[in-house]
């Protein structure tokens, strides 16, 4: 099941942006800062109520649906969270079961979203005593126990060094091969052209362009839009 | 769980106490209830017809304010919110002040609660209208929309005082409201604030996971399905209950919705399942107690709001001093 | 949904708590008119209120009057072999008399000169501050309730620059002497001050120090009282303002006029106190809860003085040096079981607990007048415990 945007805007930060986000596959928007990505993300999982357009999901417009239905179906991973209070990967774990009811698969959920993850093993541990890339694996652990068909990611990658980036991106990968629609905002083209399967391009609200990355990430648009020659970007 | 054997334990002590304490001693009291239960007699009874409803009163009355502080603090996450912050008590307090100053408290005796109720509903509304006309209702345009229309409200209510002032007998009845008594309470108030608290807990009590859930930020609460309006407002109504029955049955009770949610977080952290069951023992066990040290050792200078205020800087100015320690608590 | 049951709730529990609560009332007794008064103590003259508040209002003719015809009354009473019967001492009486006589008789230019001789040109304020006075005909600015009262009595109304905005509804004050009185003493500000330029201006100790400052830049004599917490305050105070304003014949007789007044109703207790029907009584005052006055209190003064005069009465009136009222609950009332209460409260409220006890309603503003009406408070308690002898 396909997730369609038909000219979704919101203010002047998204603007009219049609895509179709296909299932078992790995996108990442790219575009330069302030393009309006996390805005995109934001106003898809309905965060952001949008000015105009639709997010359609199996036929219907998903944003108009209650809050719990949108959250079963979209899981947003955000980036850099602030916490108020310290809570246990566990826990934080089991709060992508909040939307769901049957209070008996509860537990069987979150064991499997950290294990898949890879975190089970940091289920006791307080987030503040995680490193940068193990709190990104619980939060990540967090969208997969809510069982939503699709995740979106923002800068997953921010403030992590390579060795976990690379986890993230192989996280990422088995979650779209599992059948996920996988959409991850990322800054940095080069990985992006590499690990995604398409990549969608943001400027000043708009969406350019889309299509695999070598297709997308021609020199013309490196320029106008990145302001970087070819040469600059190791590929 | 030691926290709320505690104070489960104070408050036992406190019930008794207070049922105990009275100038009739309790041995005559005891016998004219038994009378009263058996039908014998129908005079009225300082066991069954004062100290008890002024128990109940007592008991709502801290749980109430304590719980709606706790919900208060945590959905504006911001440890100075208390019941004043969205007008609530400031609305109420206007509201029985122009009762008084129009003598309409003398037609009935319910038209003071209610008006305090009605008092602190309206304004509610008021602020939630006003907020949704600037564009949604997110937490900032929330308080600062409390905050000018609580201002407005106790300006209001300076200007009445004032244009009042030669007027001393109103002054005087105003003031004995406005400190919080809990001198000749009888079952009227018990029926007025009952049916509030018991919905306005409960209220509260079944949107615990979801104050846990908003606690990591209204987007993040949205991310995970929690319909963050919703709960907001029906939890907003909760507190309006809770304040304006305690206000209709005791007056205003100042900083002890401020108050009592941080020793409770300090006591029990910051998770809401455990969270809000603690402020409501730990809000009736302390209000009781002041109510019982005030009667033990007469202190007629001082009363249940002055008391708490007074039992409220005392804690801020000790917390000041210990800031020094990490502000996040562990769940 | 929700919404619908959440009221239906809570409006069907206010419904059924509150339609079977029948509303109790206290059975409230006007204190009885001058002739039942009569009919008790039929062989003592009347005292008629509104002829007390003329009196009191400085009637000179008629507080000489009445102090002649409760002098006759306390032979009466002694005659009948009343117990504790007190009279008025005599210097007291011959001074009343001569003054009297002199107020009757002169011219009001010949009773300025004599008053002017016979007044101190000084006297000490309750700050301990000096104040002296020589004009013949002088300008007073009244500040206080209290001040105002007592110079109303005293003095033309030409003399009073203004009154406290306090005096303009209060039942106590004919409206034939304020008419021609401006209001708002305390709207003055400085230039109308300078212009309406009062001799002295009567202050309570409370006054912002801007304000005495004021007065002080404008040089206004400015007299300043402190709480009146007896009757020997009042006259105290009383007499000197009358030295003050140029009045101290009419002040003497007022004050004397009040001990008269005061021993007579004291006289009248005692009378009914023969046939002794009270036991217990209780003075209350009621705004959003009971309270009890304290013996530092006026009222309280007032009740410890008439429980005093019947024999075998008794009033809880507690010692307090700073308070002047305590809360008490209707739990303390019951204890006192008193045969009756006085409720000093303009909105008296229904209570359960009293029931069955006789109250009286006294007129609070009466009841709290720390002036020469306090006679009139003494007045209404004997009333109400004179209604309460008969039940």
């Amino acid at each position: 099941m396909a997730l369609i945007l038909k000219n979704l805007s919101y203010n002047n930060l998204i603007r009219e942006i049609t895509i179709s986000y296909k299932p078992g596959s790995l996108y990442g928007i790219i575009g330069p800062n302030g393009a309006g990505k996390s805005s995109l993300l934001k106003t898809v999982t309905g965060i952001w109520q949008p000015t105009s357009g639709l997010v359609e999901w199996n036929g219907k417009d998903l944003l108009k649906q209650p809050r719990e239905e949108i959250s079963k179906t979209i899981s947003l991973v955000p980036q850099n969270p602030q916490l108020q209070f310290d809570i246990t990967a566990y826990e934080m774990a089991a709060l992508g079961r909040y939307p769901h009811h049957e209070k008996h698969l509860h537990s069987l959920a979150v064991e499997r979203g950290l294990k898949h993850a890879d975190a089970w093993h940091l289920k006791d541990a307080f987030l503040s005593e995680l490193s940068g890339g193990e709190k990104q694996r619980i939060y990540i652990a967090r969208a997969l126990t809510t069982e939503a068909p699709v995740i979106l990611l923002d800068e997953p990658m921010t403030h992590l060094d390579l060795r976990h980036q690379l986890d993230i991106w192989k996280l990422l990968r088995q979650m779209a091969e599992q059948g996920k629609t996988v959409i991850a905002a990322i800054h940095d083209l080069a990985a992006a052209s590499r690990h995604c399967d398409e990549l969608q391009v943001i400027h000043q609200g708009r969406s350019l362009t889309y299509g695999p990355g070598p297709a997308v990430l021609t020199d013309k648009l490196l320029k106008e839009v990145f302001g970087l020659l070819r040469n600059e970007i190791s590929f | 769980m030691k926290c709320n054997i505690f104070f489960l334990l104070l408050l036992a002590l406190s019930c008794v106490l207070t049922l105990l304490i009275g100038d009739i001693p309790f041995e005559g009291v005891w016998n004219k209830t038994i009378e009263r239960l058996q039908g014998i007699t129908a005079e009225w009874n300082p066991l069954l017809d004062e100290r008890l409803p002024r128990l109940i009163i007592l008991i709502c009355t801290g749980a109430s304010l304590a719980v709606a502080g706790a919900v208060l603090q945590s959905l504006f996450q911001n440890p100075l919110a208390s019941p004043s912050i969205l007008g609530i008590s400031s609305g109420g307090s206007l509201a029985v002040v122009l009762i008084f100053i129009l003598q309409l408290h003398l037609l009935h005796p319910l038209v003071l609660p209610l008006s305090a109720v009605g008092g602190s509903f309206l304004i509610l509304g008021v602020v939630y209208g006003l907020t949704i006309m600037q564009g949604g209702a997110p937490l900032n345009n929330l308080i600062l929309t409390g905050i000018a229309i609580s201002t407005l409200l106790i300006a209001f209510q300076s200007f009445l005082l004032y244009t009042f002032r030669d007027h001393w007998q109103l002054i005087q009845t105003i003031a004995e409201w406005e400190v919080g008594s809990t001198i000749d309470r009888s079952w009227q108030h018990v029926h007025m604030q009952l049916p509030l608290t018991i919905i306005g807990l409960l209220g509260c009590l079944a949107y615990r996971k979801e104050m846990n859930v908003m606690a990591l930020g209204e987007e993040e609460a949205k991310n995970l399905g929690v319909n963050v309006e919703k709960v907001r407002w029906r939890l907003f109504l909760c507190v309006a209950l809770l304040v304006g029955g305690s206000l209709a049955a005791l007056g205003m009770i100042a900083f002890f919705g401020l108050v009592l949610p941080h020793i409770a977080r300090r006591l029990q952290g910051t998770d809401h399942r455990k969270l809000i069951p603690l402020c409501i023992v730990a809000g009736a066990a302390v209000l009781t107690s002041l109510d019982v040290m005030l009667r033990l050792f007469n202190l007629t200078n001082l009363s249940l709001g002055s008391l708490s205020a007074i039992g409220g800087g005392i804690f801020f100015i000790l917390l000041l001093f210990k800031s020094q320690r990490r502000s996040t608590c562990r769940i | 949904m929700l919404y619908i049951l959440t009221i239906a709730f809570i409006a069907g529990w206010w419904i059924t708590a509150f339609k079977t609560t029948t509303s109790s009332s206290i059975s409230v007794i006007v204190p009885l008119n001058n002739l039942e008064t009569e009919k008790l103590i039929g062989y003592l003259s009347p005292i008629q209120r509104e002829a007390l508040k003329e009196a009191l209002a400085g009637n000179t003719r008629l507080m000489l009057q009445l102090i002649n015809q409760w002098e006759t009354d306390a032979e009466a009473l002694t005659v009948q072999g009343k117990q504790n019967i007190d009279k008025l001492p005599s210097d007291k009486l011959l001074q009343a008399t001569v003054i009297g006589q002199l107020i009757r008789d002169s011219s009001p230019e010949e009773l300025q000169r004599i008053n002017n001789e016979l007044r101190s040109c000084c006297v000490t304020n309750d700050c301990g501050h000096s104040i002296c006075a020589n004009k013949i005909s002088m300008k007073l600015l009244p500040q206080t309730d209290m001040t105002a009262g007592l110079l109303l009595a005293l003095c033309d109304p030409e003399e009073i620059i203004a009154l406290p905005s306090g005096i303009m509804n209060s039942p106590l004050y004919s409206n034939k002497k304020i008419a021609n009185i401006q209001s708002c003493a305390s709207k003055l500000r400085s230039e109308q001050l300078y212009l309406l330029s009062p001799d002295i201006a009567c202050l309570a100790y409370y006054t912002h120090p801007s304000t005495k400052e004021l007065y002080s830049n404008l040089s206004i004599s400015t007299y300043t009282t402190k709480n009146l917490d007896s009757i020997h305050d009042i006259q105290n105070t009383l007499i000197k303002l009358g030295h003050l304003s140029n009045h101290p014949l009419e002040a003497t007789l007022l004050s004397i006029f009040i001990d008269s007044a005061l021993i007579a109703i004291d006289n009248r207790i005692t009378a009914l106190s023969k046939t002794p029907a009270l036991k217990s009584t209780m003075y209350l005052y009621h705004h959003h809860h009971y309270m009890v006055p304290t013996n530092k209190c006026l009222s309280g003064q007032l009740m410890n003085r008439a429980v005093s005069k019947y024999q075998g009465l008794t009033c809880h009136i507690p010692d307090h040096d700073t308070h002047w009222r305590l809360p008490i609950s209707q739990e303390t009332i019951l204890q006192s079981n008193p045969d009756c209460l006085l409720l000093a409260s303009a909105t008296p409220i229904a209570t359960e607990a009293l029931k069955e006890t006789p109250v009286f309603i006294l007129d609070e503003y009466v009841q709290d007048s720390p002036n020469q009406y306090i006679v009139l408070a003494y007045y209404d308690i004997f009333q109400a415990l004179a209604a309460a002898h008969c039940l």
